[in-house]
C-alpha cells in the first residue's frame, strides 16, 4: 500500500457549543513521527478524538484528509479500516469480551468477508506480539481492559496497534502513568512499525517518551492551536523552560 | 366479552376434553374441574403489561389442531441419547438410553404416564403447582396435551441431559398447551432441557405451558428452558418447583420469542438445606412485550437462593421483571439474593426491573440490585475505532453483557442454543 498522508487543515471543533480547537493545521506522512505537546486542557485529546470521530465532538470548520479522502465524512469504523488508529488515553472496559476475541473480530472486520484470518495464524501472531511487548499471555483471555491497571491498559492499546497494523497511529498520552520500563516497552512497540507505510501522531505531556520514540517534528499546542513547530530540540527546550515560557513568549509572538 | 360468548367458548372446549378418549377418569375429572374454574378467572393481571387490546378471548381455541411434524433441522438439534419431541400436541419421537431404563428412569409422554404411572403421577400433577389463579393457568390445567413425565428413582444419576422439544405449526393449530412433570427421587441427579418452537403464521397462536418439579431429599435438578416461539404466539408459562431437604433446583431460562410473554416462576424451598438458583436471559425486539415474575420462597431454615436476570431490549420492545425473594418466618440462617440488569439498544425500548425482598425473619442474609441503562456510546466508539461496524460493535457489546450469565450455563448444548437465539435476535 502507498505511503499514507494525513492532512489536517484549519480544523475547528466544539464540544457542547464550546470551541476547543481553533484552526489546527498539521500534516503527517508515512515514515514520520510527529509529537504534539502542550499543557493540560489545550485541545490535544480533542484533536485525537476528533480525528477518530468521537461522538461528543462537533467539527465546525476545516477538513481532514487521509490520502486525499474526506475523513470527516467517514464513520469511525470506516476511518479505522482506512488505516487510522487511536490509542486512547482512557480505553473503555468491555465486560464479557476477551481481548483475544475482540482483536480477532477487529482484524476480520478490516479484512472483510471471505478473507478471515485463520485461527492458527491469529494465535501465533498474538502470542508473538504479546511476548514482544512483555505481556503475560493470560491477558488475551481476560475481558478487554476490565480491571486492568493503567499501565496494562496502555500496553493493551499498543498490542492492538501492532495486531491491526494501522497506517497512521494517533497515540494519546500513551506514556501517562507509565514507569520508565513500561515506556521503553511501549516505545519498542511503536518503533517496530516504523517505515514509510506508518506515520505517528504522538500526543504527550512530557518529553520523556521522546527519548525513546524520536520525533521528526515537534508541535506545541496551546488554546486549541499549534503555536510553534520545530525539530526534536523544541521538546528539550520546552522541558527545560516549561509551558509558561510557551504561553508568554510564543503566544505573544503569534499575536 | 359477553357472557353468552363465554358460555359458547367454554362449551367448545369441554367438547375437546370429551374427545380425549385415552384419558383415565381421574384426568378427565381434573380437566373438567379446571374447565369449571375457567369462566370465572380473568387473564393474568400484570401492572406493566396490560393485556386488554390483545383480544386473547378471540383466539379460537376450539379450532381443531391437525397433525404436523417437527422440521428435520429442528429435530436434529435435540437428537441425543434421551429426547422426546412433540408436534402439534402429539408425540413424534422418543429416544431413551437403555442404561437409564434399566435403572428405572422413566421418560414418557405425560398423556400416557397418567395411565401407566398413575401411582406416581396422580399425587403430583397439579399439586406441586399452585391452584390456577388465572385463565391462562386454568387453560393449561384443563387442556394440556403434549409434555413429558420424567421420574428419576432414588440415587440414580442420569449423566446425559434429557431434551424435550415442543413444536407447533401455526398453520394447523391455534393452541399450544404443553405440560411437564419432573420427579427427582432422593439423591438423584438429572438435567432436563425443554424447548418451545412454533412456525410463524398470520393467525394468533395461544401458548400456555406448565412445568412442575419436585426435588426430593438430596436431589439435584438442573432445568433449562428455551423459548423461541414465533411472533404470532401469545405466551403464558408457569413453572413451579418444590425443593426438599438439601436438594437443589437450578433453573436456566431463556425467553426470546412470542409476541407477548407472561412468565411466572416460583420455587418453594420447603425443607432445611434446600437451594435454588434462577437464571434468566431475555431478549425483546420489535413490538414484543415480556413480563416476568420470578419468586423464591424460603419456607425453612438454612435455605439458599439466587435470582439472576439479564435482558436486552431493542426496537420498541418492553419488558418488566419482578423478582421476589420471600423469606418466611422461621427460615433462619437463610440467604437470598437477586440481581437484574437490562441493556437498552434503542431509545424506544423500555424495561422495568423491580426486585423485592420480603423478609419476615431476623437472622438472614438478603441482597438485591437492579439496573437498566442504554448501551455505552463511548464503549461503542472504542470498539468502532478498531474497525468494527456499529452493528458488529453492538453485537460484541451485547455478547459481553450476556456472557457472564450464558457462559455460566453448565450445559454446552443449552449454552450454544441460547447464544444462537441471541445471534438470531441481533440479526433481525
Amino acid at each position: 500500500m502507498s505511503t499514507p498522508i494525513l492532512e489536517i487543515k484549519d480544523l475547528h471543533v466544539e464540544i457542547d457549543h464550546k470551541p476547543i480547537l481553533n484552526g489546527v493545521n498539521l500534516t503527517v506522512k508515512g515514515g514520520e513521527i510527529h509529537a504534539v505537546m502542550g499543557p493540560n486542557g489545550t485541545g490535544k485529546t480533542s484533536l485525537a478524538q476528533t480525528l477518530m470521530g468521537h461522538p461528543h465532538y462537533t467539527v465546525t470548520q476545516g477538513e481532514v484528509l487521509l490520502d486525499g479522502h474526506d475523513v470527516l465524512a467517514m464513520k469511525t469504523d470506516v476511518r479505522a479500516r482506512a488505516g487510522l488508529f487511536l490509542a486512547m488515553q482512557y480505553p473503555s472496559e468491555i465486560s464479557g469480551v476477551t481481548t483475544a476475541n475482540f482483536l480477532r473480530t477487529a482484524i476480520n472486520a478490516r479484512r472483510g468477508e471471505g478473507q478471515q484470518i485463520p485461527l492458527k495464524e491469529f494465535r501465533d501472531k498474538l502470542d508473538a506480539t504479546m511476548k514482544f511487548l512483555e505481556m503475560d499471555p493470560k491477558f488475551s483471555n481476560r475481558y478487554l481492559n476490565e480491571g486492568f491497571s493503567g499501565g496494562e491498559k496502555k500496553r493493551n492499546e499498543i498490542l492492538q496497534m501492532l495486531m491491526l497494523e494501522p497506517r497512521i497511529a494517533i497515540l494519546d498520552e500513551i506514556d501517562s502513568g507509565l514507569d520508565i520500563d513500561a515506556i521503553k516497552v511501549v516505545a519498542k512497540g511503536v518503533n517496530s512499525l516504523a517505515g514509510s507505510n506508518f506515520g505517528v501522531l504522538l500526543i504527550t505531556h512530557y518529553q520523556r517518551i521522546l527519548s525513546y520514540v524520536k520525533p521528526d517534528v515537534v508541535h506545541i499546542m496551546i488554546d486549541g492551536r499549534i503555536v510553534k513547530s520545530g525539530d526534536y530540540h523544541l521538546a528539550e527546550e520546552l522541558e527545560s523552560r516549561g509551558y509558561e515560557w510557551v504561553r508568554t513568549a510564543l503566544l505573544d509572538q503569534v499575536q | 366479552m359477553s357472557t353468552s360468548t363465554d358460555v359458547k367458548w367454554v362449551a367448545d372446549l369441554r367438547e375437546l376434553i370429551a374427545l380425549r378418549q385415552n384419558d383415565p377418569q381421574w384426568v378427565t375429572d381434573m380437566r373438567q374441574h379446571h374447565m369449571d374454574l375457567l369462566a370465572d378467572l380473568a387473564w393474568p393481571e400484570r401492572q406493566k403489561t396490560p393485556l386488554r387490546g390483545r383480544h386473547l378471548d378471540l383466539i379460537p381455541l376450539g379450532f381443531p389442531t391437525s397433525p404436523s411434524s417437527v422440521p428435520q433441522s429442528l429435530l436434529d438439534t435435540v437428537k441425543s441419547p434421551a429426547y422426546i419431541a412433540f408436534a402439534n400436541g402429539e408425540l413424534q419421537e422418543l429416544a431413551f438410553l437403555d442404561d437409564a431404563a434399566r435403572q428405572g428412569v422413566i421418560v414418557a409422554p405425560l398423556a400416557s404416564a397418567v395411565t401407566e404411572q398413575r401411582q406416581l403421577v396422580e399425587p403430583l400433577l397439579g399439586h406441586i403447582m399452585d391452584e390456577p389463579a388465572n385463565r391462562a393457568e386454568a387453560l393449561n390445567a384443563a387442556m394440556w396435551d403434549s409434555g413429558a413425565f420424567i421420574h428419576i428413582p432414588a440415587d440414580v444419576k442420569v449423566l446425559s441431559p434429557i431434551l424435550i422439544l415442543h413444536y407447533a405449526d401455526s398453520t394447523r393449530a391455534r393452541r399450544f398447551v404443553p405440560r411437564t412433570l419432573i420427579l427427582a427421587g432422593p439423591n438423584s441427579r438429572v438435567t432436563v432441557i425443554e424447548r418451545y418452537v412454533s412456525s410463524a403464521g398470520d393467525e394468533k397462536l395461544l401458548f400456555t405451558g406448565g412445568v412442575e418439579i419436585l426435588a426430593e431429599e438430596g436431589a439435584h435438578i438442573h432445568y433449562g428452558s428455551l423459548q423461541n416461539l414465533s411472533p404470532n404466539t401469545e405466551v403464558f408459562i408457569r413453572r413451579q418447583a418444590e425443593v426438599h431437604h438439601d436438594a437443589n433446583v437450578d433453573w436456566s431460562i431463556g425467553e426470546f420469542g412470542g409476541g407477548l410473554t407472561v412468565a411466572t416462576d416460583k420455587t418453594r424451598l420447603v425443607e432445611p438445606g434446600a437451594h435454588s438458583t434462577n437464571t434468566m436471559v431475555f431478549f425483546g425486539s420489535r413490538s414484543q412485550r415480556q413480563d416476568f415474575d420470578t419468586r423464591i420462597i424460603h419456607a425453612a431454615p438454612h435455605t439458599n437462593s439466587n435470582i439472576v436476570a439479564k435482558g436486552v431490549m431493542t426496537d420498541r420492545a418492553r419488558s418488566s421483571f419482578t423478582g421476589v425473594t420471600d423469606i418466611r418466618p422461621g427460615a433462619i440462617q437463610s440467604d437470598g439474593r437477586q440481581k437484574e440488569q437490562t441493556l437498552m439498544l434503542s431509545d424506544a425500548a423500555r424495561a422495568d426491573a423491580v426486585p423485592s425482598l420480603l423478609i419476615n425473619e431476623n437472622d438472614v442474609y438478603a441482597a438485591h440490585s437492579a439496573s437498566t441503562g442504554p448501551i455505552d456510546k463511548v464503549a461503542l466508539f472504542y470498539l468502532m475505532a478498531r474497525g468494527l461496524s456499529e452493528a458488529a460493535a453492538t453485537r460484541l457489546f451485547v455478547h459481553g453483557f450476556l456472557a457472564p450469565v450464558i457462559e455460566a450455563i453448565p450445559l454446552e448444548i443449552l449454552r450454544n442454543s441460547v447464544w444462537e437465539s441471541v445471534e438470531g435476535k441481533l440479526a433481525e
